[in-house]
């Protein structure tokens, strides 16, 4: 923003945010606590940059629109998000994994919550819900409220898809070998599975089953394997084994290709 | 834009606050309490300090006209003590504010607060600002009896 709208925007911020407290307020109050009004401010900021974010407010009508009807339009679409969001939540909850891992089931539960505890008048910025399942690519915690939520759930959908890919005792199967404790341990699933997949692909076990035994060490395997490549073979194996392994998904199979990206990035290091 | 904090034109918000206090004179003039504008200054000062001290924050002429209105017809205030006991009950009802997490309306706690300023502390600002918001809460519920104060708990 150029010198001149900053400067409006913000003398327009500062009325917009003290009337927005006296609503919070209502009849009860003629005072809140710095805090609280911290918190409405960074809800009513983060809404405005909603609408900037979409292109949905060009610069010059920072200066000749009112904020008011700005926040009213961020809100919609905070609303029209929530709406997307808490489907893509209820598709999650009915059709995602059911393996029994306590992370994943209180981060679904949890996500769940947010949507009757989210407050997108008072406290848009917030995510008032404990996450603690972690992905292969963690969501950055500079994202806020509902954008956050929204990244989060587009992403454990993704790893639920490439999970949809495996039958389920062979992914039980291969859990109880990499993690041990399927219900207790804190990981993510898909990564196991993936990275098994992915060592026997390099260890030129392609049997559809694989057996108990065949998983323990078989990223060892791999390693030993990987090792006796070059540099350049290496890598081509990684991420000709990436491009198999996504290539039976029916769609996104570009996505989860990109997505898993950084484990590959990841293993190729550790060697 | 995220890292801006809240930095409100006070000077604003006290211009309008030091009218509205001077408004109430029309009606507290019946009782013999009038507030000069250098009172009212202080006041608007006070209550700047006030509100500093437990991190609130306020906006047009705050409780003081409500604490103007609620308190003036005490038998305990009078002209000379007028403006300093205004004073120590605004800062009572910041901190009373704060303590209750907001969870107390304005109109209810000044109601509580007179109660307890014209029966239990018999006009004492110092007893009252010593009364925990729960005492204060639970006293001004109970009845007082003036003249049954001994068997009263925790008098001073």
């Amino acid at each position: 923003m150029g010198e001149k709208v900053n400067t409006c925007f913000y003398q327009k911020t500062m009325e917009m945010v003290a009337r927005q407290i006296g609503y919070y307020n209502g009849i009860d109050s003629t005072s809140i606590s710095v805090e609280k009004a911290q918190e409405i401010y960074e809800s009513c900021l983060y809404t405005l940059q909603i609408l900037w974010q979409q292109n949905l407010v060009k610069e010059p009508q920072v200066l000749d629109t009112s904020l008011e009807l700005m926040l009213e339009e961020g809100r919609l679409v905070l609303k029209d998000k929530v709406q997307r969001a808490r489907q893509g939540w209820n598709q999650l909850a009915l059709k995602g994994p059911r393996y029994g891992n306590d992370f994943y089931n209180d981060t679904v539960r949890e996500v769940g919550a947010f949507f009757d505890r989210y407050d997108i008048f008072y406290g848009a910025h917030l995510i008032p819900c404990g996450i603690d399942y972690p992905l292969i690519n963690p969501v950055s915690e500079e994202l806020k409220g509902i954008s956050y939520i929204e990244l989060y759930l587009n992403r454990l959908c993704l790893e639920n898809h490439f999970l949809g890919l495996y039958q389920e005792k062979s992914i039980i199967s291969i859990l109880k070998n990499t993690v041990g404790d399927v219900r207790k341990s804190y990981y993510n699933m898909a990564e196991e599975v993936f990275m098994t997949s992915l060592s026997r692909w390099i260890t030129g076990d392609v049997r559809e089953e694989a057996s108990d035994s065949s998983l323990v060490g078989c990223q060892q395997e791999a390693i030993k394997v990987l090792r006796n490549k070059t540099c350049q073979e290496r890598w081509m194996l990684l991420s000709k084994g990436c491009d198999i392994i996504c290539r039976d998904a029916e769609f996104g199979g570009m996505k989860l290709r990109n997505y898993f990206g950084r484990l590959i990035d990841d293993f190729y290091i550790r060697l | 834009m995220n890292n801006i904090t809240l930095d409100f034109n006070y000077e604003i918000f006290s211009v309008n606050a030091k009218k509205e206090i001077l408004a109430c004179n029309e009606y507290t003039e019946r009782f013999g309490l009038v507030l000069s504008d250098e009172d009212a200054a202080q006041l608007v000062e006070n209550r700047r300090e006030a509100l500093k001290n437990t991190e609130r924050i306020e906006f047009g002429g705050g409780i003081l006209p409500k604490l103007i209105f609620a308190f003036c017809d005490s038998p305990y205030l009078d002209q000379d003590n007028f403006k300093d006991t205004l004073m120590q009950l605004q800062e009572a009802f910041y901190y009373y504010k704060g303590e209750s997490e907001d969870a107390i309306a304005d109109d209810e706690l000044v109601e509580c607060m007179v109660k307890v300023f014209n029966g239990r502390a018999q006009g004492s600002v110092e007893y009252l600002i010593g009364t925990s918001l729960y005492h204060l809460s639970r006293y001004a519920k109970s009845q007082f009896d003036p003249m049954d104060a001994d068997s009263m708990e925790d008098l001073f």
